[in-house]
């Protein structure tokens, strides 16, 4: 298992490489000017120098072969240096154009609320999702099946922004139970920090795992109904086992291999943030510096963002394959 | 929870000094009313003004860097850390127009401390001006070869021309004094990597960065160092950015979660909702940005190849005069104005509409829609519908133009009410509607942006950097036309090209006293607007809210809004 992990990652050598090229090279040759939103009194030729700063003026392989160089040599360098508290050298580090600062410095600063947010309303959206999955294919064709399913397909079709509206509109507005906006600089020190930020995580959480829940819970009830239906739930039963063995030891198990990718494959999505939902609550996370990175044409960031997210769904399909191992013994490596 | 660091991807931080200074007991005032809740909706993304220019950034570091005078919100100079401004008749302006000299007040400190001394004020002309420094601010310090500083509290700016307006550096926040100390190392080509003095600037202002999460928040902490007693009444502010105007807007005037937000360009009816639920009040300022229509005065056909939209070929219908007034007699810019913009835009006939020296009124009544008119003015000059489609033509060109302005609500429907008016005199208009950061972005490669105009009309707005509109008036000098030559870069996107215009704009630059600048400044804007090369449709305000318990604020479209948050205090509503 080890050896097919290793040749895998080997493989996504070569993959990663061509996203690199692809994404670099789709960003740089695509309009739009890190300029533009400047104020119109600032003139033409300050403009054309800023550009010129910025090293827009060299050609695109050059500018490609700097940041694949930063992105693999420099940036880990640096991470290690600081993990080991070595005094930094003069490298230059992705800088991006909106901020000036690192990019990676930047990315590390909107993690926590993205992880804290996207991973809690995934987790929960899971929980959830799983066991109503299960008991809708259990009870096929009930009353507890069609609501469930009801709210599933509500999940799905309803976008975020709409029901963000809707719950700011009842919470934050009408009710004035939690705040609609999301304060990131808020530290959690004693008992009433902490209660400030579960409420201010409340409807985030909740809009976000509406969708999570919602999508899951669908691929779940599938898996489970066609399972279900198999010999081996049959004969399972004809030996006797009890229906809770039946349904967990059995059904469920089997029925999980393709809820894992999919659960898996959704990871990475954690990582990417929730570009409206963190917008609507202003919760600054890696999504919303995607977005108002591609408003600003902030190249080097959204370059090296997609980057990372490629890197991670690579990584995420390779764990979700030897997941299968796991919970399939038929599923062997070589 | 706030994780403050993950193991696994850390990039270092750079620790963004927390200089947080206990409140000394003797200023017991200060900071007495606790934190006050500031939301962006833009976030900011840098605290150096001169490496950015974005008005989100340069306003969120209004807070912390000062220049020596500021504008109050009627567009007129206040000295802010100078004694007084300098002018001819003081004597702070020399008479050969080519020397200001500036007074510090004594005893001013920055916020570690030491003393600002003009020497402050020279480093921050050298910051500028160095090469490769690539800073947005260069303009600002045009012409200005030297700053002498004679003694500690005395800066002497020298320029190599007359300047009879020598108010461009260190006068509003574009352009802030720097501290000598803290951007010693940052000249030039290094000043971009100065990730801990651009996000943490030390400043003479009311307050101090404690925190600078860029493009997300900041946390400012009172000035213990603040030069006025018990000021500001608020020790701490919470500078949120990001979500957008609508969230703003209701974070203010609906759930009360925050005291004052900016920018709130929504249409009328959603704002007027929001303040309806009393917890906050619009507040809004007006300055010199105008919303206006440009007609093209060369001809944008592709079949041109090389020389499309450019100078040496004038447009084959819009370069006549009766067609581009019939077409402006056509709009209703009073309904415009209101549809769009409620009571946050005033309908305009100047392209510069104040200060009120500035404003010419010579123009008043242009703005009453006359269809009737149009059609007179437009057959008269022998443009008819001879084959009955319902387009006028002459000599077989047609009067179809492609309008285009940046994609945009309020745009669109002026985009729409235009084409409906325009028909009716006989006109047909193709909309297009392009993604504002091609359409405002100067790539020269797109042939979207508003400089290469390759269209017929187009829509934007536009505004004076300050009260002094000579360099707004230069825009549209025949020489800044965009054009192939100049990589498409240049303002006078309707290739406006007059020289008596050009004349105008030479006594201009070397005339001194405001009456004489400003009668000169509206013979320029009649000879725009009375030429149709602009039709300006409305005055837009900056638009903003506050909550009912915030007093002291006077929102100011000159300089930054937040100019005199020192002022700023708690009340009972």
């Amino acid at each position: 298992m080890l050896s097919y992990a290793l040749r895998r990652l080997a493989f996504a050598l070569p993959t990663l490489l061509t996203i690199s090229v692809v994404v670099f090279a789709l960003m740089a040759l695509a309009p739009g000017d890190p300029m533009a939103q400047l104020p119109l009194t600032i003139p033409a030729e300050v403009r054309a120098e800023m550009r010129s700063a910025l090293g827009l003026d060299a050609p695109l392989h050059q500018r490609y072969g700097m940041w694949l160089w930063q992105m693999v040599v420099i940036e880990p360098r640096v991470a290690i240096e600081a993990l080991l508290g070595i005094e930094g050298n003069d490298a230059t580090r992705i800088l991006s154009w909106q901020t000036r600062g690192p990019v990676f410095q930047l990315i590390a600063q909107r993690l926590p609320q993205t992880l804290t947010v996207l991973g809690l309303a995934y987790v929960l959206g899971i929980a959830i999702a799983l066991p109503l999955g299960i008991w809708s294919a259990y009870r096929h064709n009930s009353a507890f099946d069609r609501v469930a399913n009801g709210i599933a397909l509500l999940g799905v079709a309803v976008p975020p922004f709409f029901s963000a509206a809707i719950l700011i509109y009842i919470f934050a507005i009408r009710l004035d139970w939690v705040p609609s906006i999301y304060d990131t600089t808020l530290a959690v020190t004693d008992w009433s920090s902490a209660w400030a930020q579960v409420r201010q995580m409340a409807l985030p959480v909740v809009v976000l795992s509406l969708q999570t829940t919602a999508q899951i819970t669908r691929y779940m009830r599938a898996a489970m109904l066609d399972a279900l239906g198999q010999d081996y739930i049959r004969a399972a039963r004809a030996k006797g086992l009890s229906e809770r063995a039946v349904l967990i030891g059995q059904a469920a198990r089997n029925s999980m291999i393709p809820v894992v990718s999919v659960i898996a494959l959704g990871v990475p999505q954690i990582f990417a943030g929730a570009i409206i939902t963190e917008q609507v609550f202003g919760v600054n996370g890696i999504g919303q510096l995607l977005i108002t990175s591609l408003q600003a044409n902030d190249l080097p960031t959204v370059q090296t963002i997609t980057m990372l997210l490629a890197v991670l769904i690579v990584l995420a399909n390779l764990v979700a394959d030897l997941a299968y191992g796991l919970l399939d013994p038929r599923v062997r490596y070589e | 929870m706030q994780l403050h660091t993950l193991a696994f991807f850390v990039a270092p931080f750079i620790t963004l000094a927390s200089t947080v200074i206990p409140a000394h007991s003797s200023d017991a005032q200060q900071g007495r009313d606790g934190e006050v809740r500031i939301l962006y909706w833009q976030a900011p993304s840098i605290l150096n003004p001169y490496l950015s220019g974005g008005i989100k950034d340069v306003e969120a570091a209004s807070l912390v860097l000062e220049p020596l005078a500021r504008l109050n919100p009627d567009g007129v100079m206040t000295p802010w850390l100078a004694t007084e401004i300098p002018t001819l008749d003081n004597g702070g302006v020399s008479a050969d127009l080519t020397r200001i000299t500036w007074h510090l007040t004594p005893g001013l400190t920055w916020s570690d401390g030491s003393p600002l001394t003009a020497r402050d004020v020279q480093f921050t002309f050298q910051y500028c001006t160095a090469t490769d420094g690539a800073c947005a601010q260069k303009d600002k310090f045009r012409d200005l070869i030297s700053v002498e500083t004679p003694d500690d509290l005395t800066a002497v700016l020298q320029f190599s021309a007359p300047r009879p307006y020598p108010y461009g550096p260190f006068v509003g926040p574009q352009t802030p004094i720097l501290q000598a100390a803290q951007f010693a190392d940052c000249i030039g080509p290094r000043a971009p990597g100065c990730t801990e003095q651009n996000f943490a600037p030390i400043g003479t202002g009311p307050y101090t960065v404690q925190e600078f999460r860029p493009n997300d928040a900041v946390r400012f902490t009172a000035n213990p160092n603040y030069r006025d007693e018990g000021k500001p009444a608020f020790g701490s502010v919470m500078f949120k950015g990001g979500t957008d105007a609508n969230a703003a807007g209701r974070a203010v005037l609906e759930t009360g979660e925050f005291d004052y937000a900016w920018n709130l360009q929504l249409a009328p009816e959603v704002l007027d909702a929001m303040a309806a639920r009393g917890k906050g009040s619009i507040i809004t300022a007006f300055s010199t940005l105008v919303e206006r229509i440009t007609f093209n005065m060369t001809n944008p056909d592709p079949a041109l190849g090389e020389d499309r939209a450019t100078l040496g070929e004038p447009h084959p219908a819009l370069s006549d005069l009766a067609v581009r007034q019939a077409l402006a007699m056509a709009l209703d810019r009073d309904v415009m104005t209101q549809i769009g913009y409620g009571p946050t835009g005033r309908t305009t006939c100047n392209i510069i509409p104040a200060p009120p020296i500035y404003a010419s009124s010579a123009n008043d009544g242009c703005a009453a829609q006359d269809l009737e008119g149009a059609r007179a003015l437009l057959s008269s000059a022998g443009w008819v519908d001879s084959d009955g489609d319902g387009v006028r033509q002459r000599d077989g060109t047609h009067l179809r133009f492609t309008f285009q302005t940046s994609t945009n609500a309020v745009r669109q429907n002026f985009q729409l009410l235009a084409k409906e008016w325009w028909r009716q005199i006989g006109v047909a208009t193709e909309l297009r509607n392009i993604d504002a950061s091609v359409f405002f972005g100067s790539d020269p490669s797109s042939p979207d942006t508003m400089q290469k105009f390759y269209a017929d009309i187009e829509m934007y707005a536009g505004a004076s950097d300050g009260p002094d509109p000579a360099s707004y008036l230069g825009q549209w000098a025949c020489g800044r036309a965009p054009s192939p030559d100049n990589a498409w870069q240049g303002s006078n996107v309707a290739r406006f090209c007059d020289p008596e215009y050009d004349t105008l704009l030479d006594k201009l630059t070397q005339t001194a006293g405001l009456a004489e600048r400003a009668e000169i400044a509206r013979q320029m804007n009649d000879m725009l607007v009375q030429n149709y090369v602009v039709v300006p449709l409305v005055d837009r305000g900056r638009v903003s809210a506050r909550s009912n318990s915030l007093a002291g604020v006077q929102i100011n479209a000159w300089d930054s809004e937040l100019w005199n948050i020192a002022e700023w205090r708690r009340v009972t509503p």
